[in-house]
């Protein structure tokens, strides 16, 4: 597959260097873009190809399975789950055609700035022509390097979502955050003090944050693993290799039958992680019955697989595994913060217990 | 690419489950506590529809797709899963290892009653001291007269006292002989000795020992050099069978603990507003979920006639171990109230135990999986030892040679 490739030579030469020294290539981002790889399913008319939810994710699992790169995988998501599915479906014609194509062509980054803490939300308050926006935003991905985002705030009894471009005045960028994971991608908080934005700013009616919030949520837990999807075939692939390589005081690793176990453990976890994702994605598609019960469903097993997985694989490779530029003790390191773009595992956990109770 | 199941489908299992609800459900308490399934329970079973899913018209079958046998499997197993064993290891596993395996006399004898409901069968299989390991059974057929002999005693047999027929794998007289061979024997002949083996749960089903005290065989009762292909491609029926049994038992598990937590109060509301409690329907929706959509493929291309070993295994794999977790959640759903026999669920822990080591074990099916990644062979294990791995040689301490009195070590 085109995709994976394209991953193995154009991004896995450069991850080990970029992880070490925690930069973040922008040309990498414009040459995926440039690929095709950011505007998948955008709309065709925008610089998009127009896929579907399913065609996606297939595409980023094959993506996925050619590398090890999970930062880049995170900053994908910010910015195609983030950005570009609330403007491309909640946007005005005028800001589709505005935003989109540098957005597909990874000219532009783009970033979801949500609040995660409600102590002090967002606030925009009116002002002749548009809205003056104050607030922080205390965790966004890609917001070191990013050109737009879609920032939430509270407009009288609702939310609203609008688009701010990074040199909009009032508009400043927070010191990169030092993470031990996800360090090809950037993060960093996002402070609004006196922000002006326009009408033409506002994504979609006024009290159309939730909406807007509810997508991205919807997308995240569809898509965001897709990715990871191809990173877990990878290290499955290197536990059995190593399993069959690997000898110590002369004996095969692939003689110990506990080690077998986990191996055979493994790889149910990714068979059962790529159906339920694949019915999640068919979800986003079809918006059967029982959908967002299906999207969190799929969100928590999948996260909960991928912890599982990298987990085992890493403890099967180890010591090899640990050494600093292995990809599986940089997916360990990564772990943490997957679950950066959504809400914790037990907030998850009670979305999907209301929908089956019908509570809330 | 997921393949959603369509409303034709949904609606058979609606309806199909409905029977299942109004007619075999109610019987559960009493036949788990009496043992065995009431001739009231055998009619409604009947009457569904489920014994002739898996068969085609000819032998008086309804030739249903997989998705809809998967269907009708999990939703009896989630009204009774004794009587869904009893009615599966008949009309599924028997039936097929007759269909499959057997002559055309063994066919027209014995499956139109077994489709019908008339004779109850069964897969004699393993013994007293032989499970995993078919090369250790001791059960034989030997050359007699016109006919053969059969010798020897299957343990662990489901429906063994209430079936009418058995499908028996057996040595050759000579034990060292690797082929195998099935016999089909009327379990009401002359040298046919069953007893009941007690259990934990499946109560409806009957499950014990066969004694064969050279019983007379006809010649067409005997499949010399049964195919091993063949073989594994009928007992994945039998994984097939515990994984719905499963699935239809986390089902029941999860209903009956959202019924009582919303139900139940404490604290002024019903439990279900604890995030400690409705966090494990979470999880057991989460898990089934997971456990339904490999389980349904696997049935789905099974009745195609596709190649589904390891899927199948897979399924078995998860979903039988699933089922127990799920059914934990339940008992710890209900507290102390789901300790006691007027509650189902202590029911559904008993009985979900019974999948995970039937047929093969999950450990062995681990690994065929594994092995097969690794490449190794299992069928071989070599013996015990801990030393090697360890780094270790028997005669590293050369104690004799060494002075432990301590008088000139530095080493405590």
């Amino acid at each position: 597959m085109q995709w994976h490739e394209m991953n193995h030579e154009q991004v896995e030469g450069s991850v080990v260097a970029r992880d070490l020294a925690a930069t973040w290539d922008g040309a990498l981002f414009h040459r995926l873009g440039a690929a095709g790889l950011l505007g998948l399913a955008a709309p065709r008319e925008h610089g998009g190809a127009g896929a579907t939810a399913q065609a996606l994710c297939a595409a980023m699992a094959g993506f996925g399975a050619g590398g090890s790169d999970a930062g880049l995988a995170l900053a994908w998501a910010a910015h195609t789950l983030g950005c570009m599915a609330p403007i491309a479906r909640l946007g005005s014609e005028a800001q589709r055609r505005r935003h989109l194509p540098g957005l597909c062509a990874g000219e532009r980054v783009g970033g979801w700035a949500h609040d995660d803490h409600t102590d002090a939300p967002t606030r925009a308050s009116r002002r002749a022509g548009g809205w003056r926006l104050d607030g922080r935003k205390v965790r966004v991905v890609n917001a070191p390097v990013g050109g737009l985002f879609v920032v939430t705030a509270i407009t009288g009894e609702t939310r609203s979502a609008f688009l701010v471009g990074r040199d909009t005045p009032g508009l400043s960028i927070g010191p990169r955050m030092a993470t031990s994971g996800m360090r090809t991608a950037t993060i960093s908080a996002l402070v609004l003090e006196g922000c002006e934005v326009d009408e033409q700013d506002l994504l979609g009616p006024e009290g159309a944050g939730g909406a807007t919030f509810r997508l991205v949520q919807r997308w995240e837990r569809g898509c965001m693993l897709a990715p990871w999807l191809g990173l877990l075939r990878g290290a499955l692939a290197r536990s059995v290799l190593h399993a069959r390589a690997h000898r110590e005081y002369g004996v095969a690793l692939a003689q110990s039958q506990s080690l077998r176990a986990r191996l055979a453990d493994m790889r149910i976890r990714l068979e059962l992680c790529e159906r339920l994702l694949a019915r999640a994605a068919w979800q986003l598609d079809h918006q059967g019955e029982d959908a967002d019960r299906d999207l969190a469903v799929a969100r928590l097993f999948v996260g909960e697989g991928v912890t599982a997985i990298v987990r085992a694989a890493a403890e099967i490779c180890a010591p090899q595994a640990l050494e600093l530029g292995h990809p599986l003790e940089r997916l360990l390191r990564d772990l943490p913060l997957v679950g950066l773009l959504g809400v914790r595992d037990d907030v998850l956990r009670s979305s999907i217990a209301g929908a089956l109770l019908g509570l809330g | 690419m997921h393949i959603p199941i369509c409303a034709a489908d949904q609606a058979f299992a609606r309806e199909f489950s409905v029977q299942c609800q109004e007619r075999i459900a109610p019987l559960a308490r009493a036949a788990d506590q009496r043992g065995g399934c009431s001739a009231e329970g055998w009619r409604a079973v009947v009457d569904s529809g489920y014994l002739r899913l898996f068969h085609a018209a000819e032998w008086g079958g309804t030739g249903a797709s997989g998705i809809r046998q998967a269907l009708a499997m999990e939703a009896l197993a989630q009204a009774c899963a004794g009587t869904f064993w009893t009615a599966s290891i008949s009309s599924i596993l028997c039936g097929k290892l007759l269909h499959d395996l057997c002559g055309p006399q063994q066919q027209a004898r014995w499956l139109p009653r077994i489709v019908a409901g008339e004779s109850l069968g069964c897969f004699a299989a393993t013994e007293r001291g032989a499970g995993s390991d078919p090369a250790s059974y001791h059960t034989t057929v030997q050359r007699s007269g016109g006919g053969y002999r059969l010798c020897g005693e299957k343990a662990r047999v489901s429906n063994a006292t209430t079936a009418d027929i058995a499908v028996v794998l057996a040595r050759r007289e000579t034990t060292h002989d690797p082929r195998l061979c099935y016999a089909v024997v009327d379990l009401h002949k002359p040298g046919v000795v069953r007893r009941e083996q007690p259990k934990l749960g499946l109560q409806a089903m009957s499950w014990g020992r066969l004694e064969f005290t050279e019983v007379e065989l006809g010649e067409e009762d005997v499949i010399l050099d049964a195919s091993i292909d063949q073989t594994l491609r009928v007992v994945e029926w039998g994984q097939l069978i515990q994984t719905m049994c499963a699935i239809g038992l986390a089902s029941a598990a999860l209903a009956a603990s959202r019924e009582y937590m919303l139900h139940r109060h404490a604290f002024g509301r019903p439990i279900a507003h604890l995030q400690a409690v409705h966090a494990r329907l979470a999880d057991m929706q989460a898990e089934l979920d997971a456990a339904r959509l490999l389980a349904f493929a696997a049935a789905r291309d099974k009745a195609e006639g596709l190649s589904v070993r390891e899927p199948i295994m897979m399924a078995k794999i998860y979903a039988t171990e699933m089922a127990v977790r799920s059914a934990d959640r339940a008992m710890r759903t209900f507290g102390g109230s789901g300790y006691a026999k007027d509650q189902i669920v202590e029911r559904i822990y008993r009985d979900s135990l019974a999948n995970v080591p039937a047929g093969l074990p999950t450990d062995r099916l681990r690994e065929f999986i594994a092995c097969a990644m690794v490449g190794a062979d299992p069928w071989v294990y070599p013996p015990f030892d801990w030393l090697t791995p360890a780094g270790l040689t028997l005669g590293d301490d050369d104690c004799e040679s060494v002075d432990f009195s301590g008088a000139t070590s530095g080493w405590p």
